[in-house]
């Protein structure tokens, strides 16, 4: 699943068949490069203390293209996401940050995040260099850091392969393109 | 890389993937010829009132320079104070003026190139003036870094023109006591400033007491 696609989701009750709110936010633990948590728009208006209640991963039953579900609405207490809440990183605010390499050099900015909807651990990153330049991709594994101002690449991942032009790639694809594809 | 490119860039924690501020200054130890340190301008931003707050990282400390940023370890790297060996800012060698041992006026400091790992002074780059090409000297010719004047060997001149040289499309080149009649007005203040020259000598001159 992208990053662009969390925003909007409907947050739905299984066991109460309604609907909760929708996502506006998740949080990613920059040093396990996993998504901890979500916030969401319960629609209780600017005037209620919490109108974005957060939602842990593990309180979710599952994430799909369409829909977060949990089982009950008492399922959802984002205990972690609150106690971490100032470690994580907002996943929205990593858009167009810039990203570098371990050797000083400029690669570009973060386009989108990747992350595996079973483990909700991010697999691969798409990086923008610029104008009229294609968008590359950089594995989970050769990010070095997620910072406040940089996303930092270990060296060895030069050169960095341009994204496919079409399809979805599945965890099978991003499993085997480890090894740089011959152009 | 050039002194220029380093000055300005911005210096990055790894380990943090923060900005920690950009080079401001840089240091050099006494003899010119390596880096001490990096002075980085941590910045209080636009609402910053007071003198820009500058803290030292050490070049060993450094783990790269690329073309966009110099990385460092983490933010622990950086130091309130300088490293004792470094105290020849390059900032202050800026501009200042190059004469060969033997009293010929070679220019003004430039720039100065430093080795991939910013760690060392390679060349010094010296501009003779307007419409005249830069000259890269190499460090290892470099005799004397002083107050006022930096000293190179005449090997500098040996196959280029230097300031006081006849100009090669000059018809009257040829002729030593003319070219005497050319030396620009500059180079004769920096012969009266680094000593005397022999009468007579030229371009070619030694000044009173060099090797």
């Amino acid at each position: 699943m992208n990053s662009k696609q969390l925003k909007g989701l409907p947050v739905v009750s299984i066991a109460e068949g309604i609907k909760l709110g929708t996502l506006v936010r998740a949080y990613l633990d920059p040093s396990a490069k996993r998504v901890v948590g979500f916030a969401y728009d319960a629609g209780n208006g600017l005037t209620e203390p919490d109108s974005e209640p957060k939602l842990d991963t593990g309180d979710a039953e599952s994430l799909g293209p369409d829909v977060l579900t949990v089982r009950t609405r008492s399922a959802v207490r984002g205990e972690e996401v609150n106690r971490r809440f100032g470690e994580l990183v907002d996943l929205g605010a990593l858009h167009n940050r810039a990203v570098l390499t371990e050797g000083g050099a400029s690669v570009g900015s973060v386009g989108s995040i990747d992350f595996d909807e079973r483990t909700i651990a991010v697999t691969q990153m798409e990086v923008t260099p610029g104008h009229f330049r294609r968008p590359a991709t950089v594995l989970a594994g050769q990010i070095r850091t997620i910072g406040p101002d940089f996303v930092v690449l270990y060296d060895a991942t030069m050169p960095v392969e341009p994204t496919p032009v079409v399809g979805t790639r599945t965890d099978r694809e991003v499993a085997t393109s480890a090894e740089p594809s011959p152009r | 890389m050039n002194s220029q490119h380093v000055n300005g860039i911005s210096v990055v924690g790894l380990q943090e993937g923060e900005r920690l501020g950009s080079v401001a200054r840089i240091l050099l130890d006494t003899e010119g010829r390596h880096v001490a340190a990096f002075g980085v301008d941590s910045g209080g931003g636009l609402h910053s009132t007071g003198t820009p707050r500058i803290q030292w990282l050490a070049a060993e400390a450094v783990s790269a320079i690329g073309p966009d940023a110099l990385t460092v370890p983490d933010r622990t790297s950086l130091r309130e104070f300088a490293p004792l060996d470094g105290i020849l800012d390059l900032g202050t060698l800026l501009k200042r003026k190059v004469v060969t041992e033997g009293g010929t006026y070679v220019g003004q400091v430039a720039s100065a190139e430093l080795d991939d790992r910013g760690a060392a002074v390679t060349h010094v780059e010296v501009s003779p003036g307007f419409f005249k090409s830069n000259r890269m000297v190499p460090i290892g010719q470099v005799v004397n870094i002083g107050p006022e004047l930096i000293i190179v060997a005449d090997a500098v001149c040996a196959d280029a023109v230097c300031a006081d040289d006849p100009q090669p499309d000059d018809a009257r080149a040829s002729d030593g006591a003319t070219a005497r009649e050319e030396v620009p007005q500059e180079a004769l203040v920096f012969r009266r400033v680094v000593g005397d020259v022999e009468p007579g000598s030229g371009s070619s001159g030694r000044a009173r007491g060099s090797r």
